[in-house]
């Protein structure tokens, strides 16, 4: 009998090599990311963040905040800017930015409860969610749009009969006396109003 | 009879086989290694994020469910070095906030001690001593540190052994401005920096 003694010729050796290559380069590409996506949720509604919505959550439900519909909300993008300027009470909102100041609050706005669209009408009401809107009314802050998309839809109802919510990005430092980078930190909470 | 075929490996091509096995040996060696220590680092992490949450969480509860009056801030008095906090709630109730924040002696002879410990008003045997106590008053709850690392130092002087650990708590802020109570604690540790902080803000006496 004769035995096939022929070795790989060099394009097969290639071939192979490019084969493998190439199963790695999709492992790699796959799982690579997953790393950093686990560091990057480590600051969405952390406990400090949460704490922080609270507050935002507490001057918006005041009756000194600014009332707000619906429609407001709808006419504009979606979603409208928290501000403490929006409270009346010169009180409320002399604590209001004394608050904010400290918590280290960069940006808050209150939009819907349900995050995605609202096509039902079954409380009379469809809206384009935040969702939608995300990417392009917030392009020039990727960081707080990711974290939209990364919240749940919140389709199903509040139990506590929330209508709307804040969704809220801070900017921390742990040392207070170095000079570090700051870390952005987001949190929602539900709004009763 | 099949011919067996007794040709055998050159040694080139055995040379070239152990070169290339070594060489995915120390790459995978070395993955392993910086895996490894970013295993430690994470349950490093993992312990002050939990020692953070908890206390975090037992003042935040009461600052958002009873309401903060009034917030009295004092140096601690006696033994320890640190600060006392005296809080008086809407609903009557009182609490205690005690941090102790005393540094240990890290000289290892007597000439080093004298620069970095006695002039700086540590004891040359003075262990590392940090904790958080929280608590109604006659009753605090004590939050040690977690020991993520310590260093047991020989006396000096003829004095006892001491102990010096890692982990720290590197600068306490508490202050009562504008109607807003701030208490800002950061833990350090010689690895891991000193990103991780306590930051709490509440409003006092706020309707």
């Amino acid at each position: 009998m004769i035995k096939n003694s022929k070795g790989f010729v060099l394009v097969e050796t290639l071939v192979v090599t490019a084969f493998v290559a190439a199963v790695f380069s999709v492992i790699y590409v796959n799982f690579y990311p997953l790393a950093g996506e686990y560091e990057r949720r480590t600051f969405y509604d952390d406990i400090d963040s949460k704490y922080g919505a609270y507050w935002v959550k507490f001057f918006v439900q005041r009756n000194s905040y600014s009332s707000f519909t619906a429609q407001d909300i709808i006419n504009n993008k979606s979603y409208l800017e928290f501000s403490c300027n929006n409270i009346t009470d010169s009180f409320d909102k002399t604590m209001c930015k004394n608050m904010m100041d400290r918590l280290g609050l960069e940006k808050a706005i209150i939009t819907f409860y349900q995050l995605s669209d609202d096509d039902d009408n079954a409380d009379g009401l469809t809206f384009t969610g935040i969702k939608t809107k995300a990417d392009s009314v917030f392009s020039d802050d990727p960081a707080f749009a990711a974290y939209i998309h990364y919240l749940p839809n919140y389709t199903v109802k509040s139990l506590n009969g929330a209508r709307y919510r804040v969704i809220c990005k801070f900017k921390r430092s742990g040392d207070s006396l170095e000079t570090k980078e700051l870390n952005d930190t987001y949190a929602t909470m539900e709004v009763i109003k | 009879m099949i011919k067996l075929n007794n040709k055998g490996m050159t040694a080139i091509e055995v040379l070239v086989t152990f070169v290339l096995i070594a060489i995915v040996v120390v790459g995978l060696y070395d993955g392993i290694v910086a895996l490894k220590e970013k295993e430690t680092i994470s349950s490093a992490q993992l312990s002050i994020d939990t020692y953070k949450n908890l206390i975090t969480k037992d003042l935040q509860d009461d600052f958002i469910k009873k309401g903060l009056v009034s917030a009295k801030i004092s140096s601690l008095t006696g033994g320890d070095k640190g600060y006392l906090v005296n809080f008086v709630f809407k609903d009557n109730s009182r609490k205690t906030l005690k941090v102790i924040q005393q540094f240990g002696c890290t000289a290892t002879d007597l000439e080093e001690a004298q620069d970095i410990c006695l002039n700086r008003g540590i004891g040359i045997n003075d262990s590392d001593k940090f904790s958080i106590n929280y608590g109604p008053d006659g009753n605090l709850v004590e939050y040690p540190l977690p020991d993520l690392g310590h260093e047991v130092i020989p006396g000096l002087g003829g004095g006892a052994d001491h102990t010096v650990y890692s982990l720290k708590i590197n600068e306490v802020n508490i202050s009562s401005k504008d109607r807003v109570f701030s208490l800002h604690i950061t833990l350090s540790h010689p690895d891991l920096g000193s990103d991780y902080s306590i930051n709490i803000v509440t409003p006092l006496n706020y309707p």
